[in-house]
């Protein structure tokens, strides 16, 4: 398969060249309000993770059986994330049906549901028209992501690395932080199902 | 033309000032600015309110200087400083400085003496006697080379007394900025401006003047002309002698027809005859700043509430309409008020009597910010850009020395109240500049006590595609690492003090605040433990203060009111918030937040954050916070609103052997039932023990909502 992947700290993604080639990088993307920055970070950790991932790698989590034999799509989900994130504030990113189809029908975060998700998105795109300054929220880059802790209802846990990038692009950037949420996989995709709280 | 029926026209030209006014339409407001194009900065600590000999203070400008930015004990190292001594004129040289400077070092239960020697004892309350043939308490007139004909000007007493505009230009300039380059911090000349039309207000023109880091030879003449133009004190007529001053500006036909010809400046007031000129003339002067620093200058009304309401007949206080008419006529220079006053340790805390707006202080605080929804909620609520500060107002030390620790009347500057001020470009490149940039943009906090010391107070828009866990995280975290380094969060799509976020309606919005609540202890000279905590039995020491909890306060904008809409506009505060034009009823504690609700660390950072689901309206947030809990007797209420300082007066016992000898005994009747003759916690002491905190606000602008039009 030709392939390149993104190595997390005790995993590896794999995604299709293509896809990001064209997908990734597409010029209406570009015309958006791109981290570019962000962007040439992830070609280069692909890049890097191409020669590593010769050397093998992987989750040191016990995955359950169904899960354990999709490293690929553990991989795209992680993959499609952490794009998704470094676009949502350009219209397309706040549109895109790919994105919100990363959110399990399920997913409950805080209160947040599926359908308040998809409404909240086309809120912010229909805003952006509206105003120069918006959306206005505050943007997060996903790095060092992983997905462990299978159970065998096919949940697991996304661990990642949650960073802005804004101003502050120093080693130990004050703004990482670590975080763990629910995914679940089911119909051969990984998808977000939140942390199950109501409020 | 008859000058005095001019000004009658003029006065009553006044009542439809507020017409006037209206043209002063805000700047169409921009959202906060990217991160990227803020530079990186550093919140600094001042003071810009105090006084020397040059009026009546009781320092010389040294001495108040290595006060407030030196670091002995009990000093307040401060990062800058602003001399303020009021207008008009003083007859005692302050340049010149005690002798020995530093007789003793300062310390509890030094002897003070009116006769010395200096050392073994130190300076009494009014400082260094002009008896003793040395130091600030000398006259101008026996100090100069040539004596009286040195002081210019009108004046006839003995010894004769120097304007104030001489005084800045000739002497106390040039004393500030050797001080400031010798000591590398920024300090510089303002004026405690005895204002026509109403009590005080901390002004300063900075144009010219050449502080540290500056180089050069600069001087004060702008800042001396303001005070001759626009101080209600100074009733020279020279027009600066050589200075030949004209106090005219530019396209204000309400100044320049009523300039006094030989004076070449107002010089009436609020009278019976000329009903409200002195505010009219205050109003001219804020323009006089526009027009010549428009940059540089500051109007800050100071202990606003002490002298009553507004009086057009007198000099007295302000009502909400004058706040709005400062800030109306120069959004860039009126932008905030010293609701918090100064004189923190006099019997009557803020030298306010029961006769102040509101009846005294509340937590140290005047009424028109201490009232959750009063006066300066309205002005919030107005999406103003108009901030609280706080300055020591020193003069003295009451009945102890300036080397002495306890104090029944004023703290030194930095000793107990500190503003904290963003200034971009950071502390190693301070400017003058910078500090008043600074305060201009809101960006700033004032703590007593040193209760807190570093404040970060953002308010976000949610990422919609984080989870809300780890998007709480990654701002708890930004704002914790601010407080770690003393600056701010810098992330787009935050805004924090003095900005405005601009969010679509529906947005969720995270407000994070991290705080330091220093460890170890603060400038108080008591150790024993707090008499107001030691009422429900919590044994603290007055000098280690905890920060008990913080009031996350709301409130929505409905825009600015029009000056013709005087109902809207204008009033008098009353209690109960009866005064529809000095009120905003959407304003409440909307969090608290305490040990249960915040995550602490052990230098003392605590890192607390609120979701605030759906926003629909304009609305503003802002802080405070205090070492009290609510309900506490005498000090706060149920809903942990500060009580009235009268209140606790005489009713809260310092029952320590520690307590100090100067404190007031209760008296018969009094409310707690103490017993006749006990210590009180009173003077420096029950301003120790009532430590409070107050953010600026930080405004969320909902997309075709109301502008928040005075905000960036």
């Amino acid at each position: 398969m030709d392939t390149v992947s993104l190595v997390h700290k005790n995993s590896f993604v794999i995604w299709p060249k293509v896809a990001f080639a064209t997908a990734f990088i597409h010029p209406a993307l570009r015309a958006q309000k791109m981290n570019e920055r962000s962007i040439r970070r992830v070609v280069a950790a692909c890049g890097l993770a191409a020669l590593l991932s010769a050397c093998g790698g992987g989750s040191d989590a016990p995955p359950s059986t169904d899960v354990a034999s999709n490293v690929d799509k553990q991989n795209t989900f992680i993959a499609d994330y952490t794009k998704g994130l470094m676009v949502i504030n350009t219209y397309v990113g706040l549109t895109s049906a790919s994105f919100l189809d990363l959110f399990d029908v399920s997913f409950l975060d805080g209160g947040n549901t599926k359908p308040l998700l998809g409404a909240s998105f086309a809120q912010e795109a229909m805003a952006m028209a509206a105003s120069p300054d918006l959306p206005s929220f505050p943007m997060a880059a996903l790095s060092t992501a992983s997905i462990s802790a299978c159970d065998s209802s096919n949940v697991c846990t996304l661990t990642g690395t949650l960073s802005n990038n804004d101003v502050d692009t120093s080693a130990d950037n004050t703004t990482a932080i670590t975080f763990t949420t629910r995914v679940k996989y089911s119909d051969g995709k990984f998808r977000l199902l939140g942390d199950g709280t109501a409020s | 033309m008859n000058n005095t029926l001019r000004l009658r026209q003029t006065a009553l030209a006044v009542a439809s000032l507020a017409a006037l006014l209206s043209a002063a339409a805000p700047e169409l407001a921009l959202a906060a600015d990217k991160a990227k194009t803020k530079a990186a900065g550093t919140y600094t600590t001042g003071d810009f309110h105090n006084h020397t000999t040059c009026s009546d203070g009781t320092l010389s400008i040294k001495k108040l200087v290595d006060k407030s930015v030196g670091s002995s004990a009990g000093a307040g190292n401060l990062d800058w400083f602003m001399l303020a001594d009021h207008g008009g004129g003083s007859a005692r040289n302050c340049t010149l400085s005690e002798d020995p400077f530093t007789p003793v070092a300062p310390a509890l239960g030094l002897t003070s003496s009116d006769t010395g020697p200096y050392p073994p004892a130190t300076y009494p309350g009014g400082g260094q006697p002009a008896s003793t043939a040395k130091g600030p308490n000398q006259s101008w007139e026996s100090t100069l080379p040539n004596g009286r004909a040195g002081i210019l000007g009108d004046g006839t007493a003995t010894p004769k007394v120097m304007w104030r505009w001489q005084e800045i230009q000739s002497f106390q300039y040039a004393v500030m900025e050797a001080e400031s380059r010798a000591r590398s911090k920024p300090m510089w000349v303002g004026l405690e401006q005895n204002a026509p039309g109403h009590e005080h207000i901390s002004t300063t023109v900075l144009n010219g003047q050449l502080p540290w880091p500056k180089t050069g030879t600069g001087n004060a003449n702008l800042q001396a002309q303001y005070e001759y133009c626009f101080d209600r004190s100074d009733s020279d007529t020279s027009r600066g002698v050589t200075n030949l001053w004209d106090c005219t500006v530019q396209g204000s036909g309400n100044n320049n027809a009523n300039l006094d010809a030989t004076a070449k400046k107002i010089t009436g007031n609020n009278s019976a005859s000329t009903p409200n000129l002195g505010h009219l003339k205050i109003l001219e002067g804020i323009r006089w700043m526009s027009e010549k620093a428009p940059n540089g200058s500051i109007f800050v009304p100071a202990h606003l509430e002490r002298a009553g309401l507004y009086n057009p007949t007198g000099s007295n206080g302000f009502n909400i309409e004058h706040l709005r008419n400062f800030n109306n006529a120069g959004p860039r220079i009126a932008f905030g008020f010293e609701s918090m006053p100064g004189h923190g340790a006099e019997i009557n805390r803020g030298s306010y009597s029961t006769n102040a707006v509101g009846g005294g202080t509340f937590g140290g605080t005047g009424v028109y910010a201490a009232e959750v929804g009063g006066v300066w909620d309205a002005l919030l609520g107005e999406g103003r850009n108009w901030w609280f500060f706080a300055s020591s107002d020193y003069h003295s030390r009451g009945s102890f020395g300036p080397d002495q620790r306890e104090t029944t009347s004023d703290f030194l500057p930095g000793e107990y109240t500190r503003d904290h001020v963003m200034v971009r470009s950071g502390a190693a490149s301070l400017t003058a500049e910078g500090i008043i940039d600074g305060l201009r943009s809101g960006n700033s906090f004032v703590a007593n006590g040193q209760l807190i010391d570093r404040l970060s107070f953002t308010v976000c828009a949610a990422n919609p595609a984080l989870p809300r866990a780890a998007n709480k995280a990654l701002l708890e975290k930004a704002a914790t690492a601010a407080v770690s380094k003393n600056n701010e969060v810098r992330i787009d799509g935050c805004a924090t003090m003095g900005e405005k976020l601009v969010v679509r309606p529906g947005s969720d919005v995270i407000v994070t605040i991290a705080l330091r609540d220093p460890v170890g202890t603060n400038l108080s000279p008591y150790s024993f433990a707090n008499p107001s905590l030691k009422q429900i039995g919590v044994t603290q020491p007055l000098n280690a203060p905890v920060l008990d909890h913080v009031d996350l306060i709301n409130g929505n904008v409905t825009g600015y009111v029009d000056p013709n809409n005087l109902a809207a506009y204008a009033g008098a505060w009353t209690a109960n918030k009866g005064t529809p034009a000095a009120v905003n009823p959407s304003t409440k504690v909307v969090k608290v937040f305490d040990k249960s609700g915040w995550t602490a660390a052990a230098d003392g950072t605590l890192t607390m954050s609120y979701r605030v689901s759906g926003v629909k309206a304009s609305q503003y947030f802002r802080l405070r916070g205090t070492n009290l809990p609510a309900n506490l007797p005498y000090e706060t209420d149920a809903n942990g609103n500060p009580l009235k300082d009268f209140d606790a007066a005489g009713n809260i016992a310092c029952s320590d052997a520690a307590c100090p000898a100067h404190l007031t005994l209760a008296v018969a009747g009094n409310k707690a039932g103490l017993a006749v003759g006990a210590k009180t916690s009173s003077y420096d002491v029950a301003a120790w023990a009532d430590l409070w905190f107050y953010s600026n606000p930080v405004f969320v602008e909902v997309v075709n909502s109301v502008k928040v039009a005075g905000v960036r």
